[in-house]
């Protein structure tokens, strides 16, 4: 009977709350939760998860905040579940369910070809609302080197009435954590050699889709004594992560004498450690090939280097197992690093020692600048990590020890620079013929490393047509060389084509819109940007300019602009030169500012006069 | 009946015929040397052999596929690893076996042959009855020559899935045998411009073949959104089998030989799981007066109380999970069963109304199978008769207004469901969904702004999209002015307002105002009048196209802009008139000026009349396209006058 006044009183509490003309524009709660999260570290590495949720769900938007799904593989098991809807007003049971009921599934990866990741899951269904769901789970783990973290507000538009989350773990064992804008209390109590600390969090706010995720509630955990399947570490700090983990990989990096044999060639009468470097990535790169087999002690410990060279593939951890195998038989020690991958990913919590890593890389210390190898690509040059790996917190491992380091940034102009030269011949209806040269340094020469190596040809026109900043290009004839000088990209494309309407014809003019094409948050990605760009455009002979030619200057701090016109003889000469070097922290709003005014200050026609009226052809059925 | 089929195949001895089949290890000298694909240079790999034989053993069909692949580039070794999905369901519908896997590279020119064992060959079970393998190939490199080869027994003898030619890559050599036995009867369903135009046919003794050679991989291109519907496939459905031999000859039974059986089949269906009770239906839209209006405003009204009160979830499919007391119960349901539903409360307020089964754009067909096939359909319809007036009604889109139906149930025809009466009937939904924008442009002296306060008036499906876009920046709590792309250009987006009319008038209305600030800074103003077209960028830079340009359906879109010239100003200068189209007209394009002294008209209209635009028209249609995303982007010059 409890529960259904409860109940009631949630409801009443919700359907007020959406009444009132004040409040409908917070956000909207599909549901109301309170929640019971025990963990439970056992002496042995173990631990147990047991989660008790109470959720009233007001609407079917809500149902989904009632959908269970159970992570299992060869360390994790899926021990209870149970399940049971009423409806709030009757306190009548609508349905129950058990573990048997859960459906089962794979994490299907398009990129992984094997691994045994799998779930349980059960999804709630309801007819009328409000419906009270309890939901009772239990999931055991063979280890404790990957603990659970803790959001208070699980789910959008849900309201949390109360969170409460309890470690108990051997005072022995040790635990840390980190705690991200916890409001609520905390207690700590031992007994018996076992430690519990309780966190509560009470009525918490309902988040919209657009709420800021660093401003949300969270706990991370992380033991200070662990054990992966008989590999027991400490992560006190970083170095004794780093160690456990070179134990892990210890002895898997053994090559067979002959393919050792093969590498010494392969570096034979070869000096400079970099060159060495570029030999032996650059083989690696032509004969191994990613394939993402996610086995072996919980995707943690690579493949043999023996297994790799049999089969030609690996996964992350294979890879540079192998080439960090191939460096040590020339005499180059390489570190095997561990980072937390992802175009957009989050830098890792610095202050909390813990596994929050999900790819390998490999570091070679030299005198000067490490050289960073991404093992798994086999376009990037040796010593230049692509946007996957950039500019981040990384784990470098050693033997007894290691340390957090950062990956390069490359946000200095010689790593964002973009030149090109085009000459333009146009012909008196304004269509025109171009040949153009463009060289792309550093980061802008990473996306044509794949343009050349992964589209066909079609594509590859096709990449160059939409990607010009000239409207109605269609590329003829092109090259596209990738010319990496050292670690760094470099790229020359050079085309001729024809460009259909380069000038638009108007009742008296003839007029040359802005071809050079505008500035995007993509160009500012990397915090910098360098950009020449050189046209020599030959004018149909009847063309006279109109007025004076444009001409920009833009001389501020971090952002110098210049645009340059100027007739000589028949040919136009037009010279753009951006160079912008943005602040480390810049809202969104301000980049949309700057971009705005620095196309603006750009945004220049230059014109000319006709000696007749339009002449202009275009083919007509009509 | 099933019984009896199976039983009665299950006596059946395999039949044996010697035909010629591509082997495992059998790489010919041209296949050792190509180095691209002359028809799509660049291509990182490609499919030598695509081969498959089907047989019936007993009661299953057993099909032999077997795979040659090509490494032609660096890029290409990612093409290492290959997926065979199967449905095993828990009786092992389908099972794939002896898959078998080599490679071969040649190193000094000599071919290495690796066969592939266990440790790359891997069995992953997906949930739901869904299987699949997954191999990866060793040592894969530039010029890696890729076999495998598996089995697959299919117990579904109704359908044959048969072959579809194309893959993911470009295929030199795709060919599909089917060894017939006298005593199953199959109709041939044959889909696809190479498969009807260029396909080497042979057929005798009950054993079939078909060979494409040289397709293109199969990718998506702009402005086709079902290119799987235009795949060239071959496939087969049941239409009789024999059940006795006797002296006097054989004995035949019809498996699906009617439209008239097939419909009832499906009603049948239907009917077992409720839909065409209307007792519950009418206890559950007891609160809805029905009682009053024309049939036409009944079903409006029992149209909005389903899709307002059910949650709208799930696959559209023919075949419903739920019976109608459960989906009532529920109130959730796919949009298939909340159209049955939606039947039910009609026929129960006395108005005629019955289910059309189609297949939907995208479901792999672009033409109906002239005979009874029920697979070729997976959505549903409903035609009601109000008023006298035939209409089709849908229940897909919970933003949609009622005697919307979803774009992709636009289709030629579909099946009518009819008690002893059903039948194919032509499917021809007419809207008018055009766009029209109206632009009033002035400066304002006070801020030096140049302001045009736009209109856009979105009709019918396009209406609805623009809803559905709105829709989404609000779920997503993004301010309005994100409904247009931000271009980073001198304008500014301000004062974004959308009025959702679909209901009442099956338009939205999006006004907003576009600015550029400063504007009286320079003597000349040059500006673009028509800025929100989505053509003024050219959709076609591709060099050529593989599949047909697929506008959806017939609609224009029109311009206009007026211009209030300010005082101190003068209209200098403006884009000249032009009336363009190509070929047979499908699709053509005016622009057009007229200064009315204080007020300088600019009007545009691109008409698109048949909105499938087949690819030997492409480049044509690519220089049109190009031609209008110039005008629509053409400049006005306004000009201070100078002061004497």
């Amino acid at each position: 009977m409890f529960k259904v006044i409860l109940g009631l009183l949630l409801f009443a509490d919700f359907a007020r709350s959406s009444d009132t003309t004040a409040i409908q524009k917070e956000v909207p709660a599909y549901s109301v939760l309170s929640q019971t999260s025990n963990l439970t570290i056992h002496p042995d590495y173990t631990y147990t998860f047991d989660i008790e949720r109470k959720l009233v769900v007001n609407s079917s938007a809500g149902l989904e905040h009632a959908t269970t799904r159970l992570f299992y593989d060869k360390l994790n098991e899926v021990r209870a579940f149970e399940l049971e809807v009423k409806d709030v007003f009757t306190g009548k049971t609508l349905s129950k369910a058990k573990l048997k009921d859960m459906a089962d599934g794979a994490y299907y990866s398009s990129s992984s070809v094997f691994d045994d990741n799998r779930y349980k899951y059960y999804e709630v269904t309801a007819g009328k609302f409000p419906v009270e769901v309890t939901i009772k789970s239990s999931v055991f783990s063979k280890t404790n080197f990957f603990l659970p973290a803790w959001t208070p507000v699980p789910q959008y538009n849900q309201k949390v009435k109360e969170s409460l989350f309890a470690v108990n773990y051997p005072s022995e064992l040790g635990l840390k954590y980190k705690e991200i804008n916890l409001t609520g209390d905390k207690t700590t109590t031992e007994a018996n050699g076992v430690t519990t600390i309780t966190w509560t969090m009470t009525d918490l706010a309902v988040q919209g889709k657009d709420f800021e995720s660093d401003d949300d509630h969270k706990l991370l955990l992380a033991p200070v004594k662990f054990s992966l399947d008989q590999y027991q570490g400490e992560m006190t700090d970083w170095s004794q992560l780093a160690a456990w983990q070179y134990e892990l990989n210890k002895g898997r990096d053994v090559l067979p004498e002959d393919f050792k044999a093969k590498v010494l060639q392969m570096v034979d009468g070869v000096e400079e450690p970099y060159e060495k470097v570029k030999i032996l990535y650059s083989y690696l790169q032509k004969n191994f090939r990613y394939v993402s087999i996610q086995l072996g002690i919980g995707g943690w410990q690579t493949m043999t280097a023996e297994d790799v060279v049999k089969y030609a593939y690996g996964d992350c951890k294979a890879l540079t197992n192998l080439m960090k195998a191939m460096l040590e038989a020339v005499g180059i020690p390489a570190n095997y690093t561990l980072v937390y991958a992802g175009q957009n990913a989050d830098d890792i919590e610095v202050d909390l020692p813990a596994n929050q890593f999900n790819h390998v890389i490999l570091q070679v210390p030299t005198d000067a600048d490490p050289i960073w190898l991404e093992c798994t690509s086999n376009l990037l040059p040796a010593g230049f990590l692509g946007d996957f790996t950039r500019d981040r917190h990384v784990l470098v491992t050693k033997e007894g020890g290691g340390y957090l380091t950062k990956t390069p940034s490359y946000d200095t102009e010689v790593w964002n620079l973009i030149q090109s030269q085009s000459k333009v011949i146009l012909d008196p209806q304004g269509n025109a013929t171009i040949s153009s040269k463009q060289q792309l340094f550093g980061n802008f020469s990473e996306v044509m490393l794949s343009v050349k190596n992964s589209l066909d040809e079609r594509q590859q026109r096709d990449f160059l047509n939409r990607n010009s900043s000239i409207s109605g290009l269609i590329v003829r004839d092109y090259t596209i060389d990738i010319v990496n000088q050292d670690s760094l990209p470099k790229s020359e494309i050079s085309y001729e084509g024809v460009v259909q309407k380069f000038s638009q014809a108007t009742a008296k003019r003839v007029v040359l819109k802005s071809f050079m094409g505008k500035l995007t948050p993509d160009l500012l990605a990397n915090k910098s940007l360098k950009q020449v760009d050189e046209y020599e455009i030959e004018l149909p002979e009847a063309w006279q300019p109109d007025g004076n030619f444009p001409e920009v200057k833009l001389n501020e701090e971090k952002l110098t602009g210049l645009l340059t016109v100027a007739l000589e003889g028949r040919v136009l000469k037009v010279r753009r030169e951006i160079s912008v070097q943005l602040p480390e922290k810049l809202e969104k709003e301000q980049e949309t500012e700057l971009l705005k005014k620095i196309n603006t200050a750009f945004d220049r026609t230059i014109l000319f006069t006709k000696p007749t009226l339009s002449t202009t052809q275009i083919p007509s059925y009509e | 009946m099933n019984k009896l089929f199976l039983l009665f195949l299950a006596t059946l001895l395999p039949v044996v015929l010697v035909a010629q089949t591509p082997k495992m290890g059998e790489i010919n000298q041209n296949e050792i040397d190509l180095k691209s694909v002359s028809y799509e240079p660049g291509a990182g790999a490609v499919f030598l052999v695509a081969y498959g034989e089907s047989r019936f053993f007993s009661e299953i069909l057993e099909t032999n596929y077997f795979n040659r692949v090509k490494i032609l580039t660096e890029a290409g070794k990612e093409n290492g690893d290959f997926r065979i999905p199967y449905y095993a369901g828990s009786t092992n519908v389908e099972m794939v076996s002896a898959v078998k896997a080599e490679i071969t590279n040649f190193v000094d020119g000599k071919p290495v042959v690796t066969k592939l064992g266990k440790e790359n060959i891997f069995q992953v079970d997906l949930g739901n009855g869904n299987k699949e393998y997954r191999i990866s190939f060793p040592n894969v490199q530039v010029g890696s020559i890729l076999e495998f080869s598996y089995k697959k027994a299919d117990k579904n003898l109704n359908f044959l899935d048969g072959w579809s030619f194309q893959r993911d890559l470009p295929v030199l050599y795709s060919s599909y045998q089917i060894i017939m036995i006298p005593q199953l009867e199959y109709k041939m369903i044959g889909q696809g411009e190479n498969f009807f135009n260029r396909a080497e046919k042979s057929g005798s003794n009950g054993t079939y073949k078909w060979i494409l050679r040289d397709l293109y991989a199969l990718k998506g291109e702009p402005y086709m959104r079902n290119y799987r519907d235009y795949v060239d496939r071959v496939e087969f459905q049941l239409s009789r089998y024999q059940h006795a031999a006797t002296t006097s000859g054989a004995e035949w039974t019809d498996f699906l030989n009617t439209w008239e059986k097939l419909g009832d089949e499906l009603i049948e269906y239907y009917s077992g799981k409720g839909f065409y009770r209307t007792n519950p239906l009418e206890r559950e839209v007891l609160s809805l007066d029905l009682s009053k209006g024309t049939q036409k405003e009944k079903a409006e009204v029992a149209y909005y109380y389903v899709r307002d009160n059910f949650v709208n979830e799930g696959a559209d499919w023919i075949y419903t999970d739920q019976t109608l007391p459960q989906l009532l119960k529920s109130k959730k349901g796919a949009p298939g069963e909340l159209i049955l539903a939606y039947m039910g409360i009609l026929k129960s307020q006395g108005i005629e109304c019955n289910p059309v089964l189609i297949g939907s754009k995208g479901y792999g067909r672009s033409e109906i199978v002239p005979f009874p096939f029920l697979n070729q359909f997976d959505e549903i319809l409903l035609l009601a008769n109000l008023d006298g007036n035939l209409q089709f009604l849908d229940l897909s889109d919970p933003l949609a207004p009622f005697g919307y139906v979803d774009l992709d149930k636009h289709v030629k025809a579909g099946l009518f469901l009819e008690k002893n009466g059903s039948k194919l009937i032509p499917i021809d939904i007419r809207h008018n969904s055009n766009k029209l924008t109206f632009t009033n442009i002035k400066l304002d002296n006070e801020t030096g702004e140049l302001v045009m306060d736009n209109t856009i008036r979105n009709y019918y499906y396009e209406g609805l999209a623009a809803a559905h876009d709105v829709e989404r920046l609000e779920e997503d709590k993004k301010p309005l002015e994100e409904y247009f792309s931000e271009d980073y250009g001198a304008f500014e987006i301000r004062n974004v307002k959308v009025d959702n009319l679909l209901e009442d008038k099956n338009m939205v209305n999006i006004s907003f105002q576009s600015v550029l600030k400063n504007a009286t800074e320079s003597d000349m103003i040059v500006f673009n009048p028509l800025q929100m077209s989505e053509f003024a960028k050219n959709p076609f830079t591709q060099e050529f196209r593989v599949f047909p340009v697929d506008f959806e359906y017939s609609f224009n879109e029109t311009y206009t802009a007026n211009l209030q010239v300010p005082e101190g100003y003068e209209i200098d200068d403006y884009p000249t008139n032009e009336s363009i189209t190509i070929e047979g007209s499908p699709i053509s394009f005016i622009y057009s000026t007229e200064n009315l002294g204080s007020i300088f008209k600019i009007t545009a209209k691109l008409d698109v009349k048949s909105p499938l635009i087949q690819r030997d028209m492409y480049s044509d249609l690519k220089f049109f396209m190009e031609s209008v995303a110039s005008k629509l982007a053409a400049p006005v010059i306004l000009k201070k006058i100078a002061k004497p």
